[in-house]
């Protein structure tokens, strides 16, 4: 087996190099109650059976629409969700069942910026002071003129002014300055993880493409790892090596970023790629429009291919077997019983 | 010839509590849609004063909010000075708005047709059995069949909701739709099916539309005319094709190169040239300098001794900058 494949579908015996984060089967469930008299209780996969790897300074997309699981996903390797199934690893280490102590020694390493500059700022708090509390309570520095250093450094390195924000509250920063702040936050312990909850979807279109750029210089010069999570192909493409798509709380396809967009195997990813709305001249828009599957997801599909109501590809197979993840071609691996592009 | 819709030199302040001087959200903002079927997208960062020229439009500025210069003319006629009564005429049955997160506001205790069959019976003087075969008619056009019209709002989707405002919007047969960033809030794939809807609708229809969006690459497959706008003004307006693709103002060339696209070519890690500064609108109106001078990488004397005003550079191109002139 190829370097390529062992680190898209390792065994638990390849402990010869082992990633920095290691996600195998990975599950979560929730229990839905539903009516006042008669209550009953419906079991929802949120998350189900996802594996997955992350190298040294490798940056991995999730993606996938609102529903589909990528932020559970996210927040169980942050520790904040607790799975049902599976397991997690943090160079070798087990990720869940940390409290207190163990937990704050891993934040210091594994840290996550979330999707609301907005609101994930405390408003009652200045920039200097969100971001030293975040130094005092990651690294446990006491030394006020030493936190008051780091603070500058970070702001400095996010690109902002210090004189001009550091005593400033979030109402008075615009969008694009609070995700600096939020992510000088990230790193006031100087982590070698950074889950990135869709960073930019909240900013302005023309801050988005800054924001990027930062969290990618950032990525280089500290030999950050990120798994960026987010709805949205176009950052997938700018930003990653490889990209992971989920769909209702499954991988449907991994692999190279490059070759995942320009030649997707499962329908899905076909699908949002071309629902992606792209820059044209008037002369290629298609007169008639392009005609997509317009179903959307309707009830809970309990036996088959989770996306089998959309999909136009599908045959009868997909109704009544479940397809797993596999390699359809090099290092690229789809859960579709139809794989597209595999010649 | 009468335009179908002509904004000129439009002004609007917001007075709040607590500060000395007004916040300018429109200042002098002009557009125009010559005929009936014109399609117009207006692009701007949030705080550019797009959604307050919608409202306006619709004459919904309510305190603090004052439109305090300009004119807006709907075929000719001055709808700032409609008395009431022209103003219930001219409000849906002529103009009708898609408001931003307008799913979220459609009434939880009723059933998804009766907001529409309320209006026709409301505004088409419309009986009942027949108001309510207009609206599954109305509901079945953007997709929503005959069995789900009396579930209720929960039970949708945020793409079937927004397909429902559609709908509603569309009740009275306007001639021009002013939707307001209908889709951010949506999957991409439910995205592309309302912009597809919308098209649909403008195509069968005739009707005008005026796009109102952040997100310049969903404006493609949708309107033939674009509007650009900073600090609350229009500093640009012409062709799709012209305005995106051989961009005169400083300001939208800026946005366009720092645009994030999935065809985007550009190196993420190499110096692209600085994206252009969020102008806060809250200058004073009347200012006698272009706004776009500090963050201008071609600004010289003249932009900061004397404010450009949009002018013609040919036919049906308008631009506010004084490297044109």
């Amino acid at each position: 087996m190829s370097q390529v494949q062992l680190s898209l579908t390792p065994t638990s015996d390849d402990e010869t190099r082992a990633p920095l984060l290691r996600v195998r089967d990975l599950s979560v469930t929730f229990r839905k109650s539903r009516g006042s008299i008669s209550r009953t209780h419906v079991t929802i996969k949120a998350v189900d059976r996802v594996s997955f790897d992350i190298g040294e300074s490798e940056i991995v997309s999730l993606v996938g629409e609102s529903g589909s699981g990528k932020t559970t996903v996210a927040r169980c390797v942050m520790g904040l969700q607790v799975a049902s199934k599976g397991s997690i690893t943090y160079r070798g280490a087990e990720v869940s069942g940390r409290k207190g102590r163990s937990l704050r020694d891993y934040w210091r390493e594994v840290q996550m910026i979330y999707q609301d500059p907005f609101e994930s700022l405390d408003p009652g708090k200045s920039v200097q002071n969100a971001i030293s509390t975040s130094i005092r309570n990651l690294t446990g520095e006491r030394g006020e003129e030493a936190i008051r250093r780091k603070v500058i450094t970070l702001l400095e390195e996010m690109e902002l002014d210090p004189s001009d924000v550091l005593n400033k509250y979030p109402h008075q920063l615009s969008g694009g300055q609070r995700q600096r702040v939020n992510i000088a936050r990230a790193l006031a312990s100087d982590p070698n993880l950074i889950l990135a909850d869709e960073p930019i979807t909240m900013l302005d279109a023309a801050q988005k493409m800054n924001i990027l750029r930062l969290l990618r210089r950032l990525q280089s010069r500290r030999k950050l790892s990120i798994l960026l999570v987010t709805h949205d192909l176009a950052s997938a493409k700018v930003m990653s090596q490889r990209t992971l798509v989920m769909y209702l709380g499954r991988l449907v396809e991994v692999g190279g970023t490059e070759v995942v967009m320009s030649r997707p195997h499962h329908p899905y990813v076909e699908l949002i790629l071309q629902s992606t709305p792209r820059l044209k001249h008037s002369s290629e828009v298609q007169a008639g429009g392009q005609v997509l599957s317009s179903i959307e997801q309707s009830e809970d599909v309990t036996t088959g291919c989770a996306f089998q109501p959309r999909c136009k590809y599908s045959t009868s197979v997909c109704k009544e077997v479940e397809p797993e993840l596999t390699e359809k071609s090099s290092g690229h691996s789809a859960a579709c019983h139809n794989p597209l592009n595999t010649s | 010839m009468t335009s179908l819709l002509k904004v000129t030199d439009l002004s609007v302040e917001y007075r709040v509590d607590g500060r000395k001087d007004p916040i300018v959200a429109l200042d002098g903002a002009s557009i125009e849609l010559p005929e009936a079927g014109y399609t117009l997208g207006i692009v701007g960062e949030s705080g550019s004063g797009k959604t307050t020229l919608g409202m306006s439009i619709m004459r919904l500025i309510d305190p603090p909010g004052r439109i305090t210069g300009g004119t807006v003319e709907y075929q000719g006629r001055d709808v700032l000075q409609m008395d009431k009564e022209e103003l219930r005429h001219f409000r849906w049955k002529e103009v009708a708005m898609v408001y931003q997160s307008a799913m979220n506001s459609l009434n939880p205790v009723k059933p998804i047709s009766q907001p529409i069959v309320e209006v026709l019976q409301t505004h088409a003087k419309a009986p009942r059995s027949e108001a309510r075969e207009r609206a599954l008619q109305l509901l079945s056009e953007v997709g929503i069949k005959k069995d789900r019209v009396d579930d209720y709002p929960f039970e949708f989707s945020g793409g079937m909701r927004q397909r429902v405002v559609i709908a509603l919007a569309l009740a009275l047969s306007p001639k021009l739709l002013i939707a307001d960033e209908p889709t951010s809030a949506l999957d991409v794939v439910v995205q592309r099916q309302i912009l597809e809807l919308l098209r649909r609708e403008m195509k069968s229809k005739g009707l005008s539309l005026i796009f109102i969006t952040h997100d310049i690459s969903i404006l493609s497959e949708l309107v033939q005319n674009v509007a650009v706008m900073y600090a609350g003004e229009v500093v640009e307006r012409g062709s799709h094709d012209k305005v995106l693709f051989d961009p005169l103002h400083p300001y939208t060339q800026a946005l366009l190169e720092s645009m994030l696209s999935i065809d985007s070519t550009a190196d993420i890690d190499g110096d692209l040239a600085a994206p252009p500064r969020t102008a806060l609108s809250l200058e004073a109106s009347g200012v006698s300098y272009c706004k776009y001078v500090r963050s201008c990488k071609y600004a010289f004397e003249r932009c900061v001794k004397e404010r450009p005003v949009l002018k013609e550079t040919e036919p049906g191109r308008f631009v506010a900058c004084h490297k044109y002139s």
